[in-house]
């Protein structure tokens, strides 16, 4: 059953056009396989995997664009199935507070260094 | 006394810098949606495949819940948990769904599968389920007025 749904995947992606077997070569790298650990949709055999490069393969012969696609995955599966979530504040802050925190630190070791110093003497 | 107060300020530190890391955990399990089912299909209206040619009308006319059962014959939970499903007293109509399954296959494995089920179909490529945001099995997929309600993945807490 795999292997004809392959045969079948291969043989519908040859009736892309060359820009949209790019395009599809790209967008399968760009998501990830929802039933196996850390693989993208285009490195899974799994059979969803499979049913999801239909659905792009035919998503794209029907003309549909990227933001399209990502949409319809995105809506079903989750924020979860992208490789690269979209950037947003809350996602920034996570980069941001420990550069904020390892400079109050740095800030506050240099300013109190002879209280440590003298502190971790004594002990 | 100038040693208490150094002691004050170290712990005080420390405490702060606790509490900034906790914060940070708490952001980073917050941001991480490893279990967070999306939403976006609450709500959206109940179809099945037109190759099934059936008359939606006949089974959201009662105004009984639906429930789309995606299971399989090769899905030892769905097994596991048939028991529960047949001994379900309420009044929802149940859909089976066999999930990349055949028909002969699930009638082997699931005894009374027609006294159970109101209709029953097979996706066998997956299509359909795909559509509804499907991931694996057992999962239900439970409509109220033929509108998307909510979504469950064991009997037991559905």
């Amino acid at each position: 059953m795999s292997r004809i749904i392959m045969i079948m995947l291969i043989g519908s992606l040859f009736a892309l056009g060359p820009s949209e077997q790019q395009r599809y070569m790209q967008i399968v790298q760009k998501y990830r396989c929802v039933v196996c650990q850390g693989q993208a949709i285009g490195d899974s055999s799994s059979k969803i995997a499979n049913t999801m490069k239909q659905q792009i393969q035919t998503m794209l012969a029907n003309g549909q664009t990227d933001s399209e696609i990502d949409t319809y995955l995105v809506d079903r599966f989750g924020e979860q199935i992208r490789f690269s979530p979209k950037p947003s504040l809350l996602h920034s802050l996570l980069w941001v507070i420990p550069v904020i925190l390892g400079l109050l630190m740095t800030i506050f070791i240099r300013r109190n260094f002879r209280v440590f110093i003298s502190h971790f003497s004594d002990v | 006394m100038f040693q208490s107060q150094q002691s004050n300020r170290i712990v005080q530190v420390i405490i702060i810098v606790f509490v900034c890391l906790l914060f940070w955990v708490f952001l980073n399990a917050l941001i991480t949606p490893v279990t967070k089912q999306p939403s976006t299909l609450v709500g959206r209206e109940l179809y099945l495949p037109k190759q099934l040619q059936i008359d939606m009308k006949e089974i959201t006319q009662s105004n009984k819940k639906v429930a789309l059962y995606f299971f399989a014959s090769w899905c030892s939970t769905c097994v596991s948990e048939y028991k529960t499903l047949l001994d379900d007293k309420s009044d929802t109509l149940w859909v089976g769904v066999l999930y990349y399954d055949h028909l002969n296959d699930a009638k082997k494995a699931f005894p009374d599968l027609d006294k159970r089920f109101a209709l029953i179909f097979e996706d066998l490529d997956g299509e359909f389920a795909l559509d509804w945001g499907v991931k694996g099995t057992p999962e239900i997929l439970l409509f109220k007025d033929s509108k998307l309600l909510e979504r469950s993945y064991r009997l037991e807490h559905s």
